[in-house]
C-alpha cells in the first residue's frame, strides 16, 4: 500500500526573486483582482455557466437522461421536483433543466464569440485611427459616429430578418454594433501613448509602422480591451435574450434563455416555473458577468475606482 | 459660443449622410428587389412583376434610388410601405405621440429618482443604506427588461385578477373605445410599461449621480463653503448638487435617441402601439422600406440628440465653450 502523503509532489524550494524586479503592472492587477471576493465569487459563477454550456451534453446524457428537444405529451407542466425533471417540464413535456443548460451553450457562446469578435475589430480600427491620425482617423471615427447613431437594437432587427442568425451569425450581427464603443476608447488611448518618449525612441530605431502598433502601442492599450470586454459580456447576454425572445435570433427547436420565455406567460397557470427559471438564469449569467467585469475593471483601471 | 455651435452642426453633417447611406445600402443587401407578397400569388406573370418592380422604382440603379429617396427624405418624406403602400412618415406620426409618452415618462421617473437616490448613496457613503442602494443598481442593472414587464403583468394583471382584486391592464395606452380622454385610466396603462423603462435609468443614473456627487464633494470650493459656515444644506443642495449634476445632462441627453428606439422591447411586452412595436410588426412582415423609414427617422434623432445635449453641456458648463 503507498502512503497518499509520499507521492505528492517533492517540495521545490520558492525561486528567489530577483531584487530589481519590481512588481509589474499586470502582476498587481492580477492580485487586486484575487483579492476582490465579490469579483472572484462572481468569476466562479460566471466560470461555472462556461462549463455548463460546455458539458450539457454530457450532463444531459448522463444526469438528466433526455435530451432538450424530447417530448412527453403525457407529463406537461410538471411542476419542479417532480420524478426525473428536477425542474419541471415545458407545454411540451420537456425537461426544463436540461433545456436551461443548452440554453447556458447559446448564451455563453454567442456572448464570448461576440466580445470577442467586438475586441478584434474595436482594436484594430481604434489602432489604425490612432496611431496613423489625419484623414484616415477622421474617415474611420466618422464612420463609428455613424454605426453608433443608428439605434442598435434597430440595427439588430434588420439584420436578423436579413440573415435568419445561426449562433454564429447571431454573435457577428451583435459584434457588429459593439466594436463602434471600443473602436472609439481605444482610439482615446493611443492618442495619449502614441507621443511618449518610448514610442518615438523606438520609431527613431527603425521599427516599421506595423511592429510599433502590435508590438508597442497594442499592450499598451490592452488593459482597456479587457476591462471593457468584461464589461460588455452582461449587455450581450442580455441584448441575445431579447432577440431571442422576440423571435428574431435563435429559434426554436434549439433551446435559448430567451426563447424560452416566449409565449412562456400563456401558461402561467399551467406553470408559472415555466416563466421563473428562464429570467432567473438570465439574471444570474448577467449579474455574474457585471460583477466579474467591474472587479476587473477596479484591478486593471485603479483610477476608476 | 456661437462658433462652438456651428463648429459642432457641420460636424454632424457628415454623420447624418453616412446614417442615410448605411441604413439604405444595409437595407438593399437586405432586400434587394424583393417586394414582399409576390411570391405568394400563383398567377403573377413575370411581366407584371417586372411592371410592379419598375412602378416601385426597384429597377433603377442603386445611387439613382438612393438619391430619390434622400431627396423625400429631406422634405419629412420616409418612402412608402412595400405592403400596403401606405406613407411611411404618417405611420411615424401616428405611432410617435404613444412613444413619446412612454419614453418620456420613463425618463423623468428615472431623473427624479435616481438623483436623491445617489446623492443620498454619495452623502453616506460606505453605510448600510449606501450599500444597499449599489446592490439595488446592480441587480436592477443585470434584470432583463421584457422578463420583468412579464412578471410585473403575470402578478398585478393576471394574479391580481384571479385573485378578484383590483389588477392592472396589461397592454394598450388605453382601456379600448374610451378615446383616450380619461386621463386616469391613461396613467393605470402608463404604470409598468414606464416602471420597467425606466428601471435600466434608474440603475446607471443613480450610481453615476453618486460618484458625481462624491467627486463634487472632495472639491475646494465645497470646503471653502463650509469653512465659510454655510449650512451643510445649502452647501449640499446649492453647490454640490448644480455642479454634479452637469455630467449627468450628458448622459441623459445621450438616452434622447432612446426616446424613440429605447422601448422597443417594452413596447412589444405591454403591447404599447408605439414606434418600436411598429418596426417589430413591421419587420416581421419584411415590410422593408417601412424598417428603413422608421431606422432612418430614429437614427436622425439620435444624431439630433447628441447634438442638443452638446449644446445643453456647452451652455452648463462654460469650460466646454473656451476649450
Amino acid at each position: 500500500m503507498i502512503d497518499p502523503i509520499a507521492v505528492e509532489a517533492p517540495q521545490v524550494p520558492a525561486q528567489p526573486v530577483p531584487a530589481h524586479v519590481g512588481r509589474s503592472y499586470w502582476r498587481a492587477a492580477f492580485s487586486r483582482l484575487r483579492r476582490n471576493r465579490i469579483g472572484m465569487a462572481s468569476g466562479a459563477l460566471l466560470l461555472f455557466f462556461v462549463l455548463v454550456a460546455l458539458t450539457a451534453p454530457l450532463i444531459a446524457g448522463f444526469i438528466t437522461h433526455t435530451n432538450y428537444s424530447s417530448q412527453d405529451l403525457t407529463n406537461t407542466f410538471a411542476s419542479p421536483l417532480s420524478p426525473g425533471h428536477l425542474l419541471g417540464t415545458d407545454d411540451l413535456g420537456r425537461d426544463t433543466l436540461t433545456r436551461l443548460l443548452f440554453g447556458a451553450q447559446v448564451s455563453m457562446g454567442i456572448g464570448f464569440l461576440a466580445v470577442f469578435v467586438s475586441l478584434a475589430i474595436g482594436a484594430a480600427v481604434g489602432l489604425v485611427a490612432g496611431y496613423y491620425g489625419g484623414l484616415i482617423d477622421g474617415l474611420l471615427m466618422r464612420f463609428v459616429d455613424v454605426i453608433l447613431a443608428i439605434p442598435s437594437i434597430f440595427l439588430f432587427i434588420l439584420m436578423s430578418i436579413l440573415f435568419k442568425p445561426s449562433t454564429v451569425t447571431l454573435a457577428l450581427i451583435i459584434a457588429s454594433v459593439g466594436w463602434g464603443s471600443i473602436a472609439r476608447l481605444v482610439r482615446g488611448e493611443v492618442l495619449s501613448v502614441r507621443t511618449r518618449d518610448f514610442m518615438v525612441a523606438t520609431r527613431a530605431l527603425g521599427a516599421s509602422d506595423a511592429r510599433l502598433i502590435i508590438r508597442h502601442l497594442l499592450p499598451n492599450v490592452l488593459h482597456v480591451l479587457i476591462v471593457f470586454g468584461s464589461l460588455y459580456l452582461g449587455s450581450v447576454i442580455l441584448t441575445e435574450a431579447a432577440l431571442d425572445f422576440l423571435g428574431l435570433g435563435i429559434n426554436p427547436p434549439i433551446p435559448s434563455w430567451g426563447n424560452m420565455l416566449t409565449n412562456s406567460e400563456t401558461f402561467f397557470f399551467h406553470s408559472r416555473w415555466l416563466v421563473l427559471w428562464p429570467g432567473v438564469t438570465i439574471f444570474l449569467a448577467v449579474l455574474a458577468a457585471n460583477l466579474f467585469g467591474n472587479a476587473v475593471r477596479d484591478a486593471f483601471d485603479p483610477r476608476l475606482r | 459660443m456661437l462658433k462652438y455651435l456651428l463648429s459642432r452642426v457641420v460636424a454632424t453633417i457628415p454623420v447624418v449622410i453616412g446614417v442615410t447611406v448605411v441604413t439604405f445600402v444595409v437595407m438593399h443587401i437586405a432586400a434587394g428587389s424583393y417586394v414582399p407578397g409576390l411570391d405568394l400569388n400563383p398567377n403573377l406573370k413575370p411581366e407584371d412583376e417586372e411592371a410592379i418592380k419598375r412602378y416601385l422604382g426597384l429597377d433603377r440603379p442603386w445611387p439613382e434610388q438612393y438619391l430619390t429617396w434622400i431627396g423625400g427624405v429631406i422634405h419629412g418624406d420616409f418612402g412608402r410601405s412595400m405592403i400596403d403602400g401606405s406613407l411611411v412618415s404618417r405611420h411615424i406620426g401616428d405611432r410617435l405621440p404613444a412613444t413619446l409618452e412612454l419614453t418620456v415618462t420613463a425618463i423623468l421617473l428615472g431623473v427624479l429618482i435616481s438623483i436623491p437616490l445617489g446623492v443620498t448613496g454619495a452623502l453616506r457613503r460606505g453605510s448600510k443604506l449606501d450599500h444597499a442602494l449599489t446592490a439595488m443598481s446592480v441587480g436592477g442593472f443585470a434584470i432583463p427588461g421584457f422578463w420583468l414587464g412579464l412578471m410585473l403583468i403575470l402578478f398585478f394583471s393576471v394574479q391580481l385578477q384571479a385573485w378578484g382584486l383590483p389588477f392592472l391592464p396589461s397592454g394598450g395606452v388605453m382601456t379600448p373605445g374610451t378615446g383616450g380622454g380619461d386621463l386616469l385610466d391613461r396613467i393605470v396603462h402608463l404604470i409598468m410599461p414606464a416602471t420597467v423603462l425606466s428601471f435600466v435609468y434608474l440603475s446607471i443614473w443613480s450610481r453615476f449621480t453618486r460618484s458625481s456627487m462624491l467627486e463634487v464633494l472632495a472639491q475646494d470650493y465645497v470646503r471653502t463653503a463650509r469653512a465659510k459656515g454655510m449650512s451643510e444644506r445649502r452647501v449640499v443642495y446649492l453647490h454640490a448638487l448644480r455642479n454634479a449634476v452637469i455630467p449627468l445632462v450628458t448622459l441623459v441627453g445621450l438616452e434622447l435617441p432612446s426616446l424613440v428606439a429605447g422601448g422597443l422591447i417594452v413596447e412589444v411586452v405591454f403591447s404599447w402601439p408605439g414606434i418600436g412595436k411598429l418596426l417589430y410588426e413591421r419587420a416581421i412582415q419584411t415590410d422593408y422600406s417601412t424598417v428603413l423609414g422608421i431606422t432612418t427617422f430614429a437614427a436622425l434623432l439620435v444624431v439630433a440628440g447628441n447634438l442638443l445635449a452638446d449644446f445643453l453641456y456647452a451652455f452648463l458648463d462654460p469650460r466646454i465653450r473656451y476649450a
